[in-house]
């Protein structure tokens, strides 16, 4: 599988920044929104894939509003990682959001696919394709691959957030590929020729 | 194409706004002096934790008269003042926040380390950190005393006294029913002399001249309506003295229950920090119905479903639970195959988790709850319940000292609901496939095999259409002797034994025609796939190239064959070649 996570700046906020956003500085709580905002608005902009994708700077802020508030009870020593937490009460929000009870009155959406101007045409079509593969998997689904291939998140941490066990992560994770994988080859069947 | 090796890098995420901290941060330092407004759902019973609102209100435009009479101007430290709101309003007292609604027309006066509030009308919501707030309400309708809390206080005018004075002043004297909500901490609510202690969740409401009265919904009156039918029964009485069910917290929970009443509590599983919004810890009596609550856990909002049928179940525990004369066993079965099942009894599991075909004796010599819990996946989770000593047979064996055994098997592979599936009988029939071909020597169009199999298995009402009578007579031995699964019911089967066809030529025809954009021939040469051999990935890629053709009523018709997963996976194909989910579904 291919490693997915993109950050360029600092992957974890350093410890005396954390220790300062943890005192109520403000300051330090720019910075650590600053390390994480992307990583944050992507695992919540996929997530909503296909359903309310113009939610998720509204969702990104949630998550920071909790972050903050949480923050002081936040056990830096602890097993998990900084980024592990905030991506988990990310996920958590945007499952929220999805399971609302007038979720369903969410109009589905285009697909979205940020295209960057340097991606040839070939993998826009495939960007879009997984795009279109995504929201077509059910939440639970989505959250499990999405934590895993675009964020690295482990078994266990995934298994954490969802508060999921181990076996049913990689049972979920194992559909939700070979159900990505069937909508890939199907709408795209060069890539089965490909791959073989 | 390896599952394990999908690059997914192609789908790129816009970046984060680059004015998300300035706006996280404008709102927590807002939102921390507001409250946080729970919004009740009452028709389903369900509490929603409503920061939004809270942030709404925080954020909507100050239109309020203030009149301070202390030494500061604004009102909002001031050590007495008035306001009417005309628009949606926040008030920060000291210790005390209020989201005034528009109308509500209050005034206040700290004295000590107590605010002391009158209500004279509107509707306004009260965050509480001050060690006392002392609120009353209409022309002393209602007084209330609260710290530590977050309610809501709602009055209903009596229009034919109203006053309007400035604003929206209406006077005290109109108020003819107070309402208040209580979402967290306890509130002392008086009203005629009379005290109670409002409890979070609940509801309570005063009219002038009377002691405060408990508002209940229908919800309320249903399970109410429950505990007094219930009540008649000795038995069902004493069994409510504790819960009958422990449910996990938030799973999606069905219980089946032939009284439609029983008496569940919620494990709350989360690790430290769990506050059960509704039902609360205390409350644990569920008649028939749907129940969605909510919860935080260690801060974070989830969601929990139960519903409550009264039924007998489908499948498990049934007919040969209560007929038994001995040792009957129940067949704890399903569609789709339960993938765990686990019986208790009084609580007390006799058999846990299992990978494999099991069995359990239950003896219902005394009193019983039973309660077989079948994992569905996911977080589904069925229950079947059974109490031993309301059913007469277990009565009759308990006043008889007879001890009655009862067998719960599960089966590896479960039953089939209903007839058997296509798959279940192309497979058993997959299997005598060889010895048919002995019997014919050589297939033609036109040989054909009808029959019923019965739900033990077995095969019944066999017509045989070969010309040659020796190679039909072979056949009909091989097919009478074929054992297929148990099944709940009868199902029919017609077999052809013309020439095979080539399911896989066929769908890799199929995909070449995809390739091309031939979405019309790769659809022929699916279903062409799909006739000569079903096969679930067969019917996907039918199901995509019919929408990919623009072929609705193809498409419905397969659409109509998957399940509600398939579909789910599926339907943004059609989507996105504009067939809507409405069509399909017609």
């Amino acid at each position: 599988m291919h490693a997915l996570a993109a950050t360029p700046v600092a992957t974890e906020l350093d410890e005396l920044t954390l220790r300062r956003a943890q005192r109520g500085d403000e300051g330090a709580w720019r910075a650590l929104i600053a390390v994480y905002q992307d990583r944050v608005h992507a695992l919540v902009w996929r997530l909503l894939a296909g359903r309310a994708q113009h939610r998720a700077p509204d969702l990104a802020q949630e998550t920071f509003v909790r972050v903050v508030r949480a923050l002081p009870r936040f056990e830096p020593l602890g097993s998990a990682k900084l980024s592990t937490w905030i991506l988990t009460i990310a996920t958590r929000v945007a499952l929220n959001e999805l399971r609302r009870p007038n979720a369903d009155e969410l109009a589905a959406e285009p697909i979205a696919h940020a295209e960057s101007a340097d991606q040839s045409v070939e993998r826009k079509r495939l960007g879009t394709a997984i795009a279109a593969g995504m929201a077509a998997l059910d939440a639970e689904q989505r959250a499990v691959i999405v934590l895993r291939e675009y964020h690295e998140l482990d078994y266990a941490e995934i298994a954490t957030a969802l508060e999921l066990e181990l076996g049913t992560v990689k049972s979920r994770l194992s559909r939700a590929r070979a159900a990505l994988r069937d909508y890939l080859v199907t709408a795209l069947p060069e890539l089965g020729d490909r791959h073989g | 194409m390896d599952d394990e090796h999908l690059d997914l890098s192609a789908w790129v995420a816009p970046p984060a706004p680059s004015s998300l901290a300035d706006r996280v941060i404008a709102r927590v330092n807002t939102t921390d002096e507001a409250i946080a407004v729970t919004r009740r759902r009452r028709a389903k019973r369900r509490w929603w934790l409503a920061g939004g609102l809270a942030g709404a209100l925080a954020a909507a435009a100050v239109a309020v008269i203030v009149i301070p009479h202390g030494a500061e101007p604004n009102g909002e430290s001031a050590g007495s003042g008035t306001a009417v709101a005309t628009k949606p309003q926040q008030l920060a007292l000291a210790g005390v926040v209020a989201n005034l609604d528009p109308g509500a027309d209050v005034s206040w006066q700290q004295s000590g380390d107590a605010v002391h509030v009158h209500q004279r009308s509107g509707a306004a919501t009260w965050r509480v950190e001050a060690p006392h707030m002392f609120l009353d309400v209409g022309a002393a309708v209602a007084s209330i005393e609260a710290s530590n809390s977050t309610l809501r206080v709602e009055t209903r005018m009596n229009l034919t006294d109203t006053r309007v004075i400035g604003a929206a002043a209406v006077t005290s004297a109109a108020v003819a029913l107070v309402t208040v909500i209580v979402f967290e901490g306890h509130v002392k609510l008086s009203g005629a002399g009379q005290t109670v202690v409002v409890q979070p969740g609940m509801t309570y409401e005063v009219t002038p001249g009377h002691a405060p009265t408990q508002h209940l919904d229908d919800v309320d009156r249903a399970l109410d309506r429950v505990i007094e039918l219930t009540s008649g029964d000795p038995t069902l009485h004493a069994a409510t003295t504790k819960p009958e069910l422990v449910i996990r917290l938030g799973e999606k929970v069905r219980v089946h229950d032939p009284h439609g009443s029983v008496r569940i509590a919620i494990d709350k599983q989360c690790p430290s920090d769990a506050t059960l919004m509704y039902p609360t810890p205390d409350t644990e009596v569920t008649g028939v119905g749907d129940y969605s609550y909510s919860y935080t856990c260690n801060g974070i909002d989830k969601h929990g479903q139960l519903k409550v049928v009264q039924d007998a179940g489908i499948g498990v525990l049934t007919a040969p639970f209560e007929n038994t004369t001995w040792t009957d066993h129940v067949l704890v079965a399903g569609t789709p195959v339960p993938a765990r099942a686990q019986v208790t009894i009084d609580g007390v599991p006799i058999a846990t988790e299992n990978t494999k075909p099991w069995s359990a004796y239950i003896t219902l010599a005394t009193p019983s709850f039973v309660a077989v819990r079948i994992d569905g996946g996911l977080d589904d989770v069925d229950y079947y319940i059974r109490r031993g000593a309301t059913d007469t047979a277990d009565k009759t064996a308990m006043t008889t000292k007879t001890a009655k055994s009862y067998r719960v098997e599960q089966f590896k592979h479960g039953m089939e609901w209903g007839p058997l599936s296509v798959g279940a009988v192309d497979a058993t029939m997959q299997s005598i496939e060889p010895a048919m071909i002995k019997c014919i020597k050589k297939r033609s169009d036109g040989q054909m095999l009808m029959f019923n199999v019965q739900p033990d298995g077995s095969v019944d009402g066999l017509t045989v259409t070969i010309d040659d009578g020796i190679s039909e007579a072979c056949v009909r031995n091989v097919v009478r002797h074929a054992r297929f699964p148990k099944a709940k019911e009868q199902t029919h089967v017609s077999y052809s034994l013309a020439p095979p066809c080539d399911a896989q030529a066929l769908l890799a025809a199929g995909s070449e025609a995809m390739a091309r954009g031939d979405h019309p021939a790769a659809l022929k040469s699916y279903e062409a796939s799909l006739e000569c051999k079903y096969d679930v990935h067969a019917l996907q890629l039918t199901f995509m190239a019919a929408c990919r053709s623009g072929n609705v009523a193809t498409a419905r018709r397969h659409w109509k064959v998957m399940n509600a997963d398939m579909q789910t996976h599926l339907l943004q194909i059609c989507l996105s070649s504009h067939i809507t989910r409405e069509q399909l579904d017609e």
